[in-house]
């Protein structure tokens, strides 16, 4: 059982349930794995050691009574600093929360714990999720496992280092604009973003009372394996009666996806987006490779649409000169803000209300003419990222957009990230499956394929 | 044919697969009542009886040939004229599309053709739809069937008057804050908003390009009979791959609901709103009654968030100073003068920043957690449709930001809402109650209309 913190979330509650393993020796395991690689990565930010070990002991009882807890059964697991835990310290990543211990489970982690998920601690985020590298001024910066001067990405760079280094089999992140599947991507391993209207976000730092630009965040599982985000997507999935966006639409098993009588686009890069490099290209023509051989057509075609999505998304986002923003930090608590957010707030755009309700009005144009598009396809094969992982630092430095995710916030649809290639310097390269409008089992089932032909994750040298 | 035109839609395509009645003879009785009584009501804006006759006289040679399939096969309609027909003048009550024929059915139009409904006319509406009464620059002022002094209400006015009085089996309205309940409800028919996302609105005046208020606008049917509404419901439903709001949610069936299980909240005074009538209450009751005979429980529990809607509904509906709304009167070509309704908005609206725009949004939201919150102990919500039966005309103009109809907090929240006749005031005008459900259950919201139907009367006659 040496290799239990590179299994599954799967083969563990297998092994518990067979009395392989107990639920003590898993937790303990991981735990173990977590002081062994997180000095480096600074990728757990606060550890609730004694409680996980209290709950895999009564897990073990469960267990020995016949009990079953339910398809988590004494699998442990980290979560994002941005989702609450009932007396666990949850920062969002802002000073003003430093020390607050929410009486309440977000929704979300309820429902795993519920299932028989045991937290382990929680995963770096930069400041109230926004930004795609992971640093704050309560715990610093997170390292990316592949290579400790890289940046992991964000916002849920925390959780794709610990799990990519397996100091924990999964983990819940957050996506406004790719930020579940730009840290997969970065750290190898798979994440997916559900569609709008599938997670409550209740208790979560960017909850439902976005307004504007409300459906653009998801919350979703973040594992080593395509497998596990089937497992747990259900769990987390469907209405909780408090996230008004939440839709009870039946949710589909990927096993029961026939990928022989899918349509598939792909394209290499995007109109209004930086290029990206030739490794990332060559890693999309490998997964569209791959898929040749099983999908009923593939072709090269990229949604003309997308070249729209720069200024929608930042006029939609920031149009109200980060008025929304500042009342998020307040309603929070937030103080001390950092000098990176300030930065944003202060170069935010501000535009006349009426300039505001065009660019809505603009947005429902760019969602229409995208599902004419779609109408054509099943699933969208693309790049990520412009490119693997980056020094840290350069991320805030880019002009333009190098984040190929946002399309797919603000159309709303599903989109899996899964590991199908390496750089020239040995970096990982995910590719993003998006599927039609809520068939997470497709985009799932599009990724497992990749992930059994080309290898998926790989551990990385830590 | 007296009994024919006060058919259902049902036992209208019934009776012509029975081969009972011919389409051509069910469209030509239609036609005739619509010229009996049009000329008072001026429901019916445009007619096409000619294609009508032709397509009746088509829907029967394939019927001959047994090659009649679509569940409204040769059953006549009219349809709110803010909705696309091909070939046939669309104007939505806009003098810039006065003259306006659209090349291409709207989605629920071309649905219920390829169903076998037979378009005869078209059925007026305020300028864009926006108004509480149907008059417009384009074609006049509709009267209510019940007294034609009296509006029939807005904004599917000509719909809700052409099918109470017999001229239409049934008609497609929209409903961005009541234009399909408030008409029902005042002309004594049944109407249902579906939830938002149910029915594509491609093709309709107000479509799936409105940003901040998109959520609120829907089109449903309207109805003589309850059972219509379910028939019609399904055909219009789900994704055009267009309008990008639309979801594949699955459509439950009505005859499934156990009416036995529904936990039931009811209230006769909607907090934040003007006080209804004493008959209007007095409905409300009565359906209360006899819904309390067969539900699990009933209990007088008003959601208090539904205080928080009129300043919200202004702020996220004028706070851009109604630049939105001039930009669909540029997109159609009105650069003249705008209707006195239409004006009263632009006059009424208050520009906000855009900083409070977003934070009305974001109520918005809080809004419909609350909302939510309350709906999550009860399965139906009853409640009046609007402060008094119909009214003179002029009076909701006279009215207005006093918030005299009680529709609009289901806008907001998008659930759904059928209207259905449950009682007559002392002057002798229908009265509607709104039947509520939880979201996407319009299953349950139809159910419950056609029990309240069932035991109540429903649709009554007009005296015309």
């Amino acid at each position: 059982m040496t290799d239990i913190t590179n299994s599954s979330a799967h083969a563990i509650v297998r092994a518990i349930r067979g009395k392989e393993i107990s639920a003590v020796e898993v937790v303990q395991a991981h735990l173990d794995r977590i002081a062994e690689v997180n000095p480096s990565l600074n990728a757990v930010v606060c550890i609730c050691a004694d409680r996980a070990l209290d709950e895999a002991s009564e897990a073990d009882a469960a267990i020995s009574r016949g009990e079953d807890l339910g398809p988590l059964h004494g699998v442990p697991m980290t979560l994002k600093d941005s989702l609450n835990t009932e007396g666990v310290v949850s920062t969002g990543g802002t000073v003003g929360r430093r020390d607050f211990v929410p009486e309440r489970d977000a929704t979300l982690v309820a429902r795993l714990r519920d299932a028989g998920a045991i937290l382990l601690g929680k995963t770096n985020t930069p400041e109230i999720t926004w930004s795609g590298e992971t640093d704050n001024d309560v715990y610093g910066r997170t390292n990316n496992p592949f290579d400790l001067e890289r940046s992991p990405g964000g916002s849920s760079g925390g959780a794709a280092a610990i799990v990519s280094a397996c100091g924990s089999p999964f983990d819940i992140g957050s996506d406004t604009g790719g930020s579940i599947r730009a840290p997969a991507h970065l750290t190898g391993i798979a994440g997916i973003k559900p569609n709008s209207g599938r997670v409550p976000r209740t208790g979560h730092i960017i909850d439902y009372t976005m307004g504007a630009i409300d459906s653009y965040t998801q919350n979703g599982p973040m594992a080593r394996y395509v497998e596990d985000l089937a497992l747990i997507l259900p769990i987390i999935s469907g209405p909780d009666w408090i996230d008004p966006a939440m839709v009870d639409m039946p949710l589909r098993d990927p096993t029961d996806v026939d990928l022989s009588s899918l349509r598939v686009a792909f394209y290499t890069e995007s109109p209004g987006f930086i290029s990206p490099d030739q490794d990332t290209r060559d890693t999309v023509k490998t997964a569209v490779r791959a898929l040749e051989d099983e999908a009923a057509s593939i072709e090269e075609s990229v949604p003309r649409p997308l070249s729209r999505v720069p200024e929608l998304n930042d006029k939609s986002s920031e149009g109200d000169g980060g008025a929304g923003t500042r009342r998020l930090l307040e309603n929070i608590g937030a103080t001390d803000i950092s000098p990176r957010l300030i930065k944003w707030l202060d170069e935010t755009e501000l535009i006349p209300t009426a300039e505001f309700t065009k660019t809505l009005e603009d947005l429902d144009q760019y969602r229409s003419d995208m599902l004419r598009f779609m109408r054509g396809y099943d699933v969208i094969i693309s790049p990520v990222t412009s490119q693997p992982a980056q020094p840290h630092g350069e991320y805030s430095k880019e002009d333009g957009y190098a984040i190929y995710t946002h399309p797919y916030n603000l159309t709303g649809w599903p989109a899996t990230v899964v590991r199908c290639g390496t750089s020239s310097e040995g970096l990982p390269i995910g590719v993003q499956v998006v599927s039609r409008p809520w068939r997470e089992d497709v985009s799932l089932a599009v990724a497992a394929f990749l992930e059994s032909t080309l290898g998926g994750w790989q551990k990385p040298p830590i | 044919m007296t009994d024919l035109i006060y058919s259902s839609a049902t036992s209208i395509a019934q009776s012509i697969q029975d081969k009972e009645v011919s389409a051509v003879e069910v469209v030509q009785a239609h036609l005739d009542r619509i010229a009996e009584v049009n000329d008072k009501l001026n429901a019916v804006v445009l007619l096409c009886a000619d294609r009508a006759l032709e397509e009746a006289a088509t829907a029967d040679a394939a019927l001959a040939r047994g090659d009649a399939t679509g569940p409204l096969h040769g059953v006549p309609m009219t349809l709110k004229d803010s909705l696309d027909t091909e070939g046939v003048v669309t104007t939505g009550g806009t003098t810039g599309r006065r003259d306006f024929v659209p090349d291409q059915d709207a989605t629920v139009t071309a649905r219920l053709r390829a169903a076998g409904a037979i378009l005869m006319g078209k059925t007026n509406t305020p300028e864009l739809t926006m108004a509480g009464e149907t008059d417009n620059s384009v074609y006049g002022r509709t009267n209510n069937p019940f007294n034609l002094e009296r509006s029939p209400g807005g904004s599917s006015g000509g719909a809700g008057a052409i099918v109470t009085t017999g001229g239409s089996p049934f008609d497609i309205g929209s409903d961005t804050g009541g234009s399909i309940r408030m008409p029902a409800h005042l002309c004594g028919i049944a109407g249902i908003k579906p939830n938002s996302g149910r029915v594509p609105r491609t093709g309709h005046i107000i479509d799936y390009t409105l940003g901040a208020t998109d959520s609120y606008t829907q089109n449903g049917p309207m109805a003589r009979y309850v059972e219509d509404l379910d028939l019609i419901l399904r055909v219009i439903s789900g994704p055009d791959w267009i309008d990008p709001a639309i979801i594949d949610m699955p459509l439950g069936d009505p005859a499934d609901v156990d009416l036995n299980g529904l936990r039931v909240a009811f209230y006769t005074d909607p907090p934040g709103f003007k006080v209804p009538a004493q008959d209007t209450r007095d409905v409300v009751q009565a359906a209360v009654r006899a819904i309390s005979d067969v539900a699990a429980s009933v209990e007088d529990d008003a959601p208090a968030p539904i205080e928080r809607v009129p300043d919200i509904t202004a702020r996220v509906g004028g706070g851009d100073g109604r630049a939105g709304t001039r930009r669909i009167l540029d997109k159609h070509g009105t650069t003249g003068e705008i209707s006195a309704f239409l004006k009263g908005r632009f006059d009424d609206a208050e520009l906000i920043t855009t900083g409070e725009f977003t934070k009305a949004l974001e109520e918005l939201d809080q809004y419909r957690s609350d909302m939510l919150r309350y709906m999550s102990n009860y399965d139906v919500i009853v409640a009046p449709v609007t402060a008094a039966p119909a009214r003179p005309h002029g009076a909701s103009f006279e009215d207005r930001n006093r918030h005299a109809f009680y529709t609009g907090p289901y806008n907001l929240t998008g659930w759904p809402g059928t209207v259905v006749r449950c009682g007559t005031s002392a002057e002798g005008l229908p009265i509607g109650v709104q039947v509520i459900s939880r979201p996407w259950r319009e299953d349950v919201s139809l159910a419950v209309a056609a029990f309240l139907e069932s035991v109540l009367g429903g649709w009554q006659k007009p005296p015309m």
